[in-house]
């Protein structure tokens, strides 16, 4: 798979202050890559480094095979881009700024504002004024601005901010369909951690300035643990116990319910309720818990709140009718 | 060249659509009606002209061009200007030329105004010599003050804003009234125009060459900063 964006050991210093240190990641076509750091983790840095408005202080990036900050103009028509929140020429209109950009990059004006909007749900807007916008509205002038000549390649900074859950939805499904379908890259930078594990193919996690971590969606998923937790309504030693014997691995916690972690119970948490119940041991709840990506991310750049559950029910608490279990 | 293009017919866009232009515009006309009159055309034409050596060009198309520039910053539009299929220097030299037929377009629009109102309160005597001598003043006058927005353009990049190359040309103007007067006024940049038109009489170019070669370098300094600076500088 052709290499289409290109950072190697790239290092921002300002003074003694570090802001990178020493990036080094690839991304292919077709992907979506997120991004995933704190704030001021080096995101927004390292992609106005990737577009050239920020000389590394060693390192270099390379875009389809060409040193950025060598390159002619050219370059840009394909690549389109977002960084931080966009803003628009307030006095001009959803329309014609679009039709600044379009001109700017040669496009036919009319054409390819119409289109865009078209494709970005913006129609209606047409006539707004950007300072009349909304933040969601304003985002999704900021993409269309990057979407508008059609780039191969899509560099976005946190682009579902302040977009309502309809159009988070919208723009997710608009950047997979891109990846997709018309092989286009995508490098995202988010905190939504939840958005990013649904729309990314790889994931890179940036933290003081380093990447820490750089993994496949797929992995990602599977690095999160998951749990069974049985809530019984009484003689939980017990439950322990007939829980052990049957072979599973078994802790009570300190709320007094039983916390499983083996793989078969996690599949099959049926059995394990099942095996209770027919011995006589009343179920309270079942559910199959995973780590929230927040408490992963945040355990992986060391920033970790020991106070906060690190668990979440996974797709809603098992119901005890399940799997023909019933009192 | 055809994205040269491109850009000049977006930057005369944004810049003939701004509210800064058409008021100062309206400002520039309005102290012109204020101070016309003469016994004569020459006088009452002179006025309008030193309005513009002293005033007119610093302030007028140094807000312009501090304007022009420094709303990409203030508006934080200047990530959209700096990965285009047009270089940065491209942008810097449209929004120059852009600067330059605006502040031009000013320029003959006041002086046309000048002319309707010498026409409406009967000034005496006027003539083609005159009115094509004092144009040609006048436009030289302007040219002069457009050498010195280069640096204006530096600030409102380096600044980040329209706020500190103002309060530059303000300064400027405060020099160039002060010192300009004083045996230092020949080498002040800022006091070079309005020099120049009161000793007009005895030449076309009146000062020593070397005021109008420090007009030059302030303008190529200027010019090239800007340039550079958005070229090479980190645009954070």
């Amino acid at each position: 798979m052709e290499e289409v964006i290109r950072t190697h050991g790239l290092t921002k210093q300002y003074g003694d202050y570090s802001v990178l240190k020493d990036v080094s990641l690839t991304v292919k076509r077709g992907e979506i890559y997120g991004f995933l750091g704190l704030n001021g983790a080096g995101k927004t840095t390292t992609i106005r480094m990737l577009l050239g408005m920020i000389r590394p202080t060693s390192g270099e990036v390379s875009i389809l095979g060409r040193r950025v900050h060598e390159a002619k103009p050219d370059l840009w028509q394909h690549v389109g881009y977002m960084v931080e929140t966009p803003y628009a020429y307030p006095n001009f209109t959803v329309q014609e700024n679009l039709r600044l950009i379009a001109r700017l990059r040669g496009l036919p004006e009319q054409r390819a504002a119409d289109e865009v909007m078209e494709r970005l749900q913006l129609k209606r807007y047409a006539a707004t004024k950007a300072k009349h916008l909304s933040l969601g509205n304003a985002q999704k002038l900021g993409l269309a601005k990057a979407m508008i000549h059609r780039p191969s390649v899509l560099i976005l900074d946190e682009p579902t901010n302040a977009l309502d859950p309809a159009g988070i939805v919208q723009v997710r499904e608009l950047l997979r369909s891109l990846a997709e379908q018309e092989g286009i890259t995508v490098f995202i930078s988010s905190h939504i951690l939840e958005e990013m594990s649904k729309l990314a193919s790889r994931i890179g996690i940036i933290h003081g300035g380093a990447l820490v971590e750089e993994i496949s969606s797929r992995e990602f998923e599977q690095l999160r643990r998951k749990r069974l937790v049985i809530h019984v309504r009484e003689r939980a030693d017990e439950a322990q116990q007939l829980l052990d014997a049957a072979g599973y691995t078994v802790q009570i916690a300190s709320a007094g319910h039983l916390e499983l972690s083996d793989e078969q119970a996690i599949r099959q948490p049926e059995l394990a309720a099942r095996l209770l119940v027919e011995a006589g041991l009343p179920l309270a709840a079942l559910t199959v818990e995973e780590e929230g990506l927040e408490s992963y991310f945040l355990e992986r750049v060391g920033a970790a709140d020991p106070r906060t559950d690190k668990y979440t029910a996974q797709t809603g608490n098992l119901s005890l009718a399940n799997g023909g279990i019933s009192k | 060249m055809k994205s040269l293009w491109n850009v000049i017919i977006v930057e005369n866009r944004k810049l003939s659509r701004s509210p800064v232009l058409w008021g100062m515009l309206v400002f520039l006309l309005f102290v012109t009606g204020i101070r016309s009159g003469g016994a004569d055309w020459n006088e009452h034409l002179g006025n309008m002209s030193f309005l513009f050596a002293s005033v007119f060009g610093l302030m007028g198309f140094g807000t312009i061009t501090a304007w022009t520039f420094g709303r990409e910053y203030a508006d934080r539009t200047i990530k959209d200007l700096l990965a285009l299929p047009v270089s940065r220097t491209q942008i810097v030299i449209a929004k120059g030329i852009v600067i330059l037929f605006w502040c031009l377009i000013a320029t003959l629009l006041i002086f046309g105004f000048a002319l309707l109102l010498g026409l409406l309160i009967g000034v005496p005597g006027l003539s083609l010599d005159i009115i094509r001598h004092q144009l040609v003043e006048l436009l030289l006058i302007a040219g002069f003050h457009l050498f010195l927005c280069s640096p204006v353009a530096l600030l409102a990049s380096i600044s980040r804003g329209y706020l500190v190359p103002i309060a530059y040309a303000f300064t400027t103007l405060m020099v160039a009234l002060t010192a300009g007067p004083t045996a230092l006024g020949p080498y002040l940049p800022w006091s070079i125009p309005a020099l120049h038109l009161s000793s007009s009489g005895s030449a076309a170019f009146p000062l020593g060459s070397v005021s109008y070669i420090i007009l030059l370098v302030v303008f190529e300094l200027g010019a090239i900063g800007t340039m550079s600076w958005w070229k090479r500088a980190d645009q954070r």
